[in-house]
């Protein structure tokens, strides 16, 4: 009966005409998606499988044969105690960021949304955002002279506010200097996720806060309780992209450490960049950036799935 | 609706304007396309015209005039070849050198350091062998002072053609040295005593900017001619046989590290950069600084007149290395072994290096011309002509650490350079550098 009736349903010519249209539109949407699908086959994952093949090689850019030596350079890295400083340096960065742009951006967003601010809300809305427009090469230059000891301005402030056992060569110091890194990239991006974050509370339904307040909670229980949960998008995005961002970071220690003092704050960005156009080991560095792009893409898998989870179960 | 309309009305008048490129009639249009078809026709009837790529390391604002007139200068006397000068900062052009070639984008000319830096090249067959062009022109090839144009050799073949040389030397502050009643040193052990002299006065003795570790290595360069034996080093540079066993090597780590651990160094070496060192021993901050004899004339003349001097470092007594060479080089250029136009290439750098340009210079740039009597009182300062004479008179020059070396090994040794300076033991950065050494040599 089943078969009869599905056949009936085939035959049926308003379904003959529906299959008819969807497959002329399907055929006039792959006309618009080719063209982008091939574009990025050619440009991400040709090029992904191929240094996944480079990987294996030893060369330099300039060889004129590349010598297959196949694990070694995996082997090289697992024992190369850079590697391990990187990825150290890259999962600091990663949970700084998240405490600073997630946690810390989320809270100043909230604040800056409160009535009782007024038209101040509008000033710090800008000067949080201001330095995340401004170029890295020009943010990493400026925060290098702050940090200087000589001429820098951080070590005068401190010992002017008495804390004078504090002051040191920030970036010089191996101990310091990551973290002075770090703290710069907080500073210059901490306002991009507040903008976002405030744009996500700004469609919260107001009703939501008025039934909250009516229930008794106060300011503290309204951002826990209803901001937060309500922000759940918002925050999940910016935790994929704050994460991922962390792992990919290179410009920051570039400019400010090149990886130094000693290998202190070399990142896996940087550490490739070193392999690759420094020390020319094409091979070694692809093998690196290798690591990079599995560390990088099972995050965003994990995140993703554990989004849609979410997602999906507050609808 | 009508914010649209005039959008629209602008944006078709852009369109229009744009298309019709320049308000010139039609006929001057005419002409000009003629005159174009003609300019561009030029080359291919008389089928002589060549372009040629040249990079260098050169390309700040205040040497962009000499570049400019070197083109125009060439261009002038062979017009049949036209030259395209591109120049990228002393740091990074090691990077764009390398994706260049990598990309199978080589300059026709390129620029290159001596020692390992320059050999690899060679090694991998990217530069082309010059010899038959130098022993074809006797007058070019004896215009060279001997010992620069042997650093621009590999194993007998002339690959390099030197360019400049310059040195290390220590550049003093007369006032300060005045004030603390300081006599240029003649051996270590005063170099040392001034350092405290100065310092018990209240003086920097010695600004130093080590945020880009090659200016330790410029030190060590120095520290380990003087600790190492001549053949040692030789052996241990090169890639293929390097040890870095010698005692030598650690004492002349030790060298450093008691300059910064006695405080004759500034505040913050790891965190300085080489530019603000010299802007900080510019506004007397400190009373001396290692650097080069290149930036005499465009630097020191320039910022402090007359109030500064130098001196080389003086003899370490007692130590096995040779206490008579320089640390420097002369920077050279490369041809390309995939040239297409190798004579071209070399009529270039016959001009660049014929006694015209190299006057020019020397008097325009402050560099040290590797060519004979380029550097003269009409065309240099005076400190520069005791510079160039004072190299004549050494041994030898000894190549920058982080050129004369293979790049794995200079990366450890760099970073552990700024690591020392931070406290770590002499010994323990040798073993790191040895250990390097030796994947090199066994992977070589």
């Amino acid at each position: 009966m089943e078969v009869q009736g599905s056949g009936s349903i085939i035959r049926n010519p308003v379904f003959v005409e529906m299959a008819g249209i969807m497959y002329r539109e399907n055929k006039h949407a792959i006309k618009y998606i080719v063209p982008g699908v091939l574009i990025i086959i050619l440009f991400i994952y040709i090029p992904v499988i191929m240094n996944f093949r480079y990987s294996f090689f030893s060369w330099a850019s300039y060889s004129k044969e590349k010598r297959f030596i196949g694990f070694e350079n995996y082997i090289r890295l697992f024992h190369d105690d850079v590697f391990y400083t990187a990825l150290f340096n890259n999962t600091a960065y990663a949970i700084i960021s998240v405490v600073f742009q997630i946690g810390l951006s989320l809270i100043i967003a909230w604040i800056l949304e409160q009535k009782f601010l007024g038209n101040a809300s509008k000033f710090f809305r800008i000067v949080f955002y201001i330095p995340s427009v401004i170029s890295m090469t020009v943010v990493g230059l400026l925060w290098q002279m702050i940090y200087n000891p000589n001429i820098g301005l951080l070590n005068p402030l401190l010992e002017v506010i008495g804390l004078r056992n504090l002051t040191r060569d920030w970036l010089g110091d191996k101990n310091t200097a990551i973290y002075a890194v770090i703290s710069v990239s907080q500073w210059q991006y901490i306002g991009s996720t507040m903008m976002l974050f405030i744009v996500a509370m700004q469609k919260i339904p107001q009703e939501l806060f008025e039934s909250a307040a009516i229930d008794g909670a106060g300011g503290m229980k309204q951002f826990i309780y209803v901001a937060v949960p309500q922000c759940k998008e918002a925050i999940l995005m910016n935790l994929i992209v704050t994460i991922v961002n962390a792992f990919k970071v290179f410009d920051e220690v570039y400019i400010m450490t090149g990886g130094g003092p000693g290998r202190s704050t070399e990142v896996l960005g940087t550490y490739l960049y070193r392999a690759a156009f420094r020390n020319n080991e094409m091979g070694y560095a692809t093998a690196i950036s290798t690591v990079l792009f599995l560390i990088t893409f099972f995050i965003s898998v994990f995140q993703l799935q554990f989004y849609r989870r979410q997602i999906g179960d507050s609808k | 609706m009508k914010k649209c309309k005039i959008i629209l009305i602008l944006l078709a008048i852009l369109a229009f304007t744009g298309c019709s490129g320049s308000p010139d009639t039609g006929e001057e249009n005419k002409e000009k396309q003629e005159e174009s078809k003609v300019t561009e026709q030029q080359p291919e009837t008389d089928g002589e015209k060549v372009e040629i790529t040249f990079l260098h390391k050169w390309p700040e604002e205040s040497r962009a005039e000499f570049w400019k007139s070197v083109e125009e200068g060439f261009e002038d006397s062979y017009p049949n070849i036209d030259v395209k000068i591109e120049g990228v900062a002393d740091d990074p052009i090691k990077e764009k050198l390398n994706v260049m070639l990598g990309g199978g984008d080589c300059p026709d000319i390129f620029f290159s350091w001596g020692g390992e830096y320059k050999n690899k090249f060679i090694r991998e067959g990217i530069a082309l062998d010059l010899t038959t062009y130098y022993e074809a022109d006797e007058g070019w090839r004896n215009s060279y002072i001997e010992a620069l144009l042997k650093s621009g050799q590999f194993e007998g073949k002339q690959y390099g053609t030197p360019f400049l040389v310059t040195a290390k030397v220590f550049v003093y502050n007369k006032e300060i040295f005045e004030k603390c009643n300081v006599n240029v040193p003649a051996t270590y052990e005063e170099f040392l005593s001034i350092c405290q002299e100065i310092k018990d006065q209240g003086e920097t003795p010695i600004i130093f900017g080590n945020q880009a570790p090659w200016a330790a290595a410029h030190y060590i360069t120095t520290f380990n001619q003087k600790c190492v034996p001549a053949d040692v080093l030789q052996k241990d540079y090169d890639p293929s046989s390097g040890e870095f066993m010698d005692a030598g090597y650690v004492e002349a780590l030790e060298m450093l590290q008691a300059l910064n651990e006695n405080g004759y160094f500034n505040e913050g070496v790891n965190s300085t950069s080489s530019s603000a060192a010299r802007e900080m021993f510019w506004a007397g901050q400190g009373a001396i600084i290692y650097d080069e004899i290149a930036n005499f004339q465009g630097m020191y003349e320039e910022k402090m007149p007359g109030n500064w001097g130098w001196f080389a470092c003086p003899a370490v007594e007692g130590a096995k290395g040779n206490q008579s060479t320089i640390t420097g080089g002369a920077d050279m250029f490369l041809v390309s072994a995939d040239t297409e136009h190798p004579e071209e290439a070399v009529q270039f750098l016959k001009y660049l290096t014929s006694m015209e340009v190299q006057e020019k210079m020397c008097k325009e740039l402050g560099f040290q011309s590797c060519i004979k009597g380029a550097v003269n009182e009409e065309t240099s300062i005076p400190e520069c002509v005791d510079a160039m004479e004072f190299i004549e008179t050494q041994d030898g020059i000894a190549d920058w650490l982080d050129t004369a070396m293979s790049a794995n090994v200079v990366d450890i040794y760099l970073a552990n350079l700024q690591e020392l300076l931070n406290g770590k033991a002499a010994a323990e950065v040798m073993t790191d550098v040895q250990a390097e050494a030796a994947r090199v040599a066994k992977d070589y």
